[in-house]
């Protein structure tokens, strides 16, 4: 009888002890850092918007501030995509406010955190600074899949299996959907590319965010002239916007910014400005397969952003198929 | 009352160190020091986050209570304010020196162009290689100082007319910021974005390591500077009295600027492109205790730590969150400074 | 009152044994071929090499279907004409501005003039929300208050006084440097709303097409005029004040209507390309390789001289490391401080200033 209470006790104790010390984990952010961290933070800081606040208030996960970007005169901080993805102002959450980029250090410090999340491009010279205030981890913007990245940051802050169940729902989607349109997707090409007003330039977009890893997923492919051009993890770059002919695709997208108080219509009027003429150029244009995005609505890194891109496929292939 | 009056001295000139101290200058250097220590105290105080001063006290007195707010003193704004009162101190004594060797009231590290091509050597080097160390970059920086040094000498070696060194600066520095200008624009290395910020001189970055080598460094410099007072005084004067003087004018002139680019170029190598602190903390300081010996060069040291310390302070602080480079404020008031001070270039 | 920079003398000893009359007509001709030449290089020249008869074809015969004719018209020839009508808009107001300081230093770059109009165009942007369009008359207020800072500087260290030409430009780096710390303080308040101008900042003419001009040009053609009718007064005033005053010239109110007209100039072409630099500053010497500044035949040189530079400027940044292009206000920021320094050096060295 003693004996077996005594291993139940030394098991139970064993056990609990196991619990106490699995509280943190060892693991290794973009930057090459090995940090340890805990497995449920509960007071998350994250420095940039796009790379991780989206992806935190897609898995809601606590967070206890985040980098804002202030419009000085009115001085009203806003999340960027935050109303449009998530329908969220910066001015209800509570938030601590991080400036710009994540600037202000002594405010990340006094919110508290249990781990912060900057990015490789920003942080990385601060790196050791930010390590004092907590377990900081840096990510890199553009991994080539996103759901990597996104994977990456779920894990850090405990909500894996959240992000496993939605992306298996995702998962299946994209397998429908690529049933459904087959007549539309198979063996076509696509291309992500904005006008660049300020250059005269076009900008590609070969690996940005949530748009092109869709359109991937679906199996759409990269035109010609980006094979040539771009190394496949490429981010992308600008060409002349001269070149524009070269960018056929079958698909072209475009997005336009709604914060600034553009439309749709921007897009066009953007590239008339930068290459004139293009109408002529694009035959994805001709033949209604240029679609125009809410580059806020579209662009973060989340679940949501990824429906509204299928969805703006979808009603442009139906009104098609009319 | 004649300040050279022996009656208004309180220290005389000893045989290792040339630091007559009037009265003056006696009062004028306590009443820095007092100022510098309360923007001391005040930029501990001061911030994005609120302390309240039993926890300034209690860093100050080295009680190591370590709560939060002490340790947000401790790690993020010591290492600020000790970086920015060694940088701007080092600035202006560079300043100093070099206006002594100009003989004109104009000089500085950022009027002859010195730290632009310090800046643009340390950008080549992040261009170039991605891996940088403190040590490398620093010495990019000597690099970039030295070499500038050296082209704007060329110029201006046969005809040492200050405006025309000046303006010789001036356009070596246009120069230089064009290429660096130029090679930003035309290279988009996806995680170098710090190098647009690096131009304009932040203390953000500034972590105790670096920051106490600042302040060794300036002690260091301050040292040599003192020690060699009594050769750099004569030069006041010019050329003719100080060979008249028994120094070797030529000579003194070289190491001046020698000690001038040994002052300025870490600075800009941790921090990022400051000039016009020594045109600033200079003409104050001559205005302020009016002659132009070497007790000078420490005046303008200290004007120049309270200096640079209110502009790091006031950037971190005005606009919180957002943050403000020490260096754009500094420009800003530098050229300022400058326009008022066009009255006065021509009585040097 | 002929003052010109001692430039290799085998080069001017030879032009100068040519007449005057010939000098000029020659003058115009060889120019007008070399800008012929940059300017069918300049269309031919870029991301796809256009073949001269393309570009023939598109002018001539324009076929809407053929998309290279489409980059021919809408793209590249808008290019290039704003390079060249800001050329020489920048070319007049430097020789303007030389002739009448009388200082082979000066033009709207040195002077602070464009650092001045581009901090009060951002300001335009930033506190009142003007579209990056209709930025004239800021630029144009800031152009007019840099100026006049940077003159009222000058007599104020001219008082007491020797070097009295090297004072202005000093005085005119000064101004250029406040105003341009003042930008960048700006822009750090607020980095997204400035994204798009950064370019601007060095001075691109890319975006810039026919509509810029179309608003800009009733304005141009009205500084050009007023400045060439000035060129007489401006003569005579090259005499001395006193001497210009009895001969008859209203010498204060010539050197009121030629620097407005210059802020005009340099102005128009910040609100169009942004702050080029130094354009101003090379033109008047390589016109006066020509012709003396007498008279308004180094107004009309000065004008296809900057027109050619700019384009040449233009041509060379999209050339130098290919495929990838450089800012055409960085190329003659680099290459026009650079000429500065010699000019200053030899100046000195010739003793003609100091």
């Amino acid at each position: 009888m003693k004996l077996i209470t005594f291993v139940q006790g030394a098991l139970l104790l064993s056990l609990s002890l196991q619990s106490v010390a699995s509280e943190t984990m060892m693991i290794t952010d973009h930057a090459g850092n090995k940090v340890e961290i805990l497995k449920h933070p509960k007071r998350i800081a994250s420095l940039h918007v796009m790379s991780a606040t989206s992806i935190l208030l897609d898995v809601d996960a606590p967070i206890v501030g985040t980098s804002t970007y202030i419009k000085l005169p009115e001085n009203k901080p806003y999340i960027r995509g935050g109303e449009e993805v998530f329908g969220i102002k910066f001015a209800d959450t509570g938030y601590f406010n991080y400036g710009n980029k994540g600037s202000d250090i002594e405010q990340i410090k006094a919110s508290k955190p249990d781990l912060i999340i900057g990015t490789v491009k920003y942080q990385k010279k601060i790196f050791d600074k930010l390590s004092k205030i907590a377990p900081t981890v840096l990510i890199q913007r553009y991994t080539p899949n996103i759901f990597d990245a996104y994977r990456d940051v779920a894990t850090w802050v405990g909500k894996k299996d959240i992000f496993e169940h939605n992306y298996g729902l995702y998962q299946q989607k994209i397998a429908r959907f690529k049933d459904k349109y087959a007549d539309e997707l198979l063996g076509k090409t696509f291309i992500y590319a904005v006008p660049r007003k300020g250059q005269a330039e076009i900008k590609i977009r070969q690996n940005s965010g949530i748009i092109t890893q869709v359109l991937f997923d679906l199996g759409l492919t990269r035109p010609q002239f980006l094979k040539d051009t771009f190394a496949p993890d490429d981010a992308g770059g600008e060409i002349s916007s001269e070149l524009i002919e070269l960018l056929d695709a079958d698909w072209f997208f475009s997005t336009y910014i709604s914060q600034l108080g553009l439309g749709p219509k921007s897009i066009d009027v953007g590239f008339d400005d930068v290459a004139p003429g293009w109408q002529f150029a694009l035959t994805a244009y001709q033949h209604n397969q240029f679609i125009r995005l809410n580059r806020e609505q579209a662009y973060s890194p989340t679940f949501v952003s990824a429906d509204y891109v299928l969805n703006a496929l979808e009603q442009q292939i139906l009104k098609n198929r009319k | 009352m004649n300040i050279f009056d022996n009656q208004n001295m309180i220290i005389s000139p000893s045989k290792g160190i040339s630091l007559p101290l009037y009265k003056r200058t006696f009062l004028v250097l306590c009443a820095l020091v007092v100022v510098l220590s309360v923007s001391f105290i005040c930029s501990l105080k001061l911030g994005s986050v609120s302390v309240s001063w039993a926890d300034v006290y209690a860093v100050i007195g080295f009680d190591m209570a370590l709560n939060d707010a002490t340790s947000t003193i401790y790690e993020l704004r010591l290492p600020r304010i000790m970086g920015a009162i060694s940088a701007g101190a080092l600035m202006a004594l560079s300043g100093y020196l070099l206006q002594t060797a100009a003989r004109n009231a104009l000089a500085d590290p950022g009027v002859l162009g010195l730290s632009d091509g310090a800046a643009l050597s340390v950008i080549v080097l992040y261009v170039v290689s991605l891996q940088v160390s403190l040590t490398t970059s620093i010495i990019a920086s000597f690099f970039g100082v030295f070499v500038t040094a050296l082209v704007v000498l060329w110029f201006v070696h046969k005809n040492l007319n200050g405006t025309f060194i000046v303006l010789v600066g001036i356009a070596v520095g246009a120069v230089l910021s064009a290429f660096s200008d130029m090679l930003l624009s035309s290279v988009t290395i996806e995680d170098m974005a710090f190098l647009m910020a690096f131009l304009s001189g932040s203390f953000l970055s500034l972590d105790l390591a670096s920051a106490s080598f600042l302040s060794i460094w300036m002690a260091l410099i301050i040292s040599v500077f003192l020690l060699l007072s009594r050769y750099i005084n004569p030069l006041n004067f010019g050329y003719q009295h100080a060979m008249s003087l028994g120094v070797d004018a030529k000579k003194y002139y070289i190491f001046i600027i020698i000690l001038a680019v040994f002052a300025m170029a870490p600075v800009i190598a941790l921090v990022g492109s400051i000039g016009f602190i020594g045109l600033i903390a200079t003409f104050l300081a001559k205005n302020i205790i009016g002659y132009r010996g070497t007790e000078l060069g420490i005046v303008s040291m200290l004007l120049g730590a309270i200096m640079t310390l209110w502009a790091d302070t006031l950037g971190r602080t005005l606009f919180a969150p957002i943050m403000i480079n020490a260096g754009v404020f500094i420009a800003l008031i530098g050229a300022l400074f400058f326009i008022i001070m066009t009255r006065y270039i021509v009585r040097q | 009152m002929f003052q010109h920079i001692s430039l290799p003398s085998t080069l001017s000893r030879s032009l100068l044994r040519i007449l005057p009359s010939y000098r000029f007509l020659g003058a115009i001709l060889l120019l007008t071929l070399m800008l012929l030449l940059v300017a069918l290089t300049h269309i031919s020249i870029g991301a796809r090499s256009i073949a001269w008869a393309d570009i023939f074809q598109a002018i001539f015969a324009f076929d809407s279907q053929q998309f290279v004719h489409h980059i021919v018209i809408k793209q590249r020839l808008p290019r290039l004409v704003v390079a060249m009508a800001c050329g020489a808009m920048l070319g007049l107001a430097g020789f303007s501005a030389q002739k009448m300081f009388q200082n082979p230093l000066v033009s709207s770059s040195t002077l602070g003039v464009s650092s001045g109009a581009v901090f009060f165009s951002l300001c335009a942007i930033y506190f009142f929300n003007v579209s990056e369009n209709d930025i004239f008359i800021p630029a144009f207020i800031g152009a007019a208050v840099a100026g006049l800072f940077t003159l009222s500087m000058t007599e104020m260290m001219n008082r007491s006084s020797i070097s009295k030409n090297l004072h202005i430009v000093l005085a005119g780096s000064l101004v250029s440097m406040l105003f341009s710390s003042l930008s960048s303080f700006l822009m750090q308040l607020d980095p997204l709303r400035f994204a798009n101008v950064q370019d601007w900042l060095l001075g691109d003419i890319s975006p810039a097409d026919f509509t810029d001009l179309s608003r800009m040009y009733p304005l141009a053609l009205l500084a050009i005029g007023i400045l060439l009718t000035q060129g007489r007064s401006l003569d005579v005033m090259i005499m001395g004040e006193k001497q210009a005053r009895s001969a008859g010239v209203n010498v204060t109110r010539t050197r009121h209507i030629t620097l407005l007209c210059i802020f005009l100039l340099a102005s128009l072409v910040v609100s169009i390309v942004g702050p080029i630099g130094f354009i101003g500053l090379v033109v008047p010497h390589i016109s006066k390789l020509f012709v003396s500044e007498v008279g308004n035949k180094g107004a009309w040189l000065s004008m296809l001289i900057g027109g050619l530079l700019l384009s040449l400027s233009d041509l060379l940044a999209r050339i130098v490391i290919a495929p990838k292009v450089l800012i055409v206000g960085g190329v003659s920021a680099s290459i026009g401080s650079i000429f500065f320094l010699c000019l200053l050096y030899f100046m000195v060295r010739d003793k003609r200033v100091v």
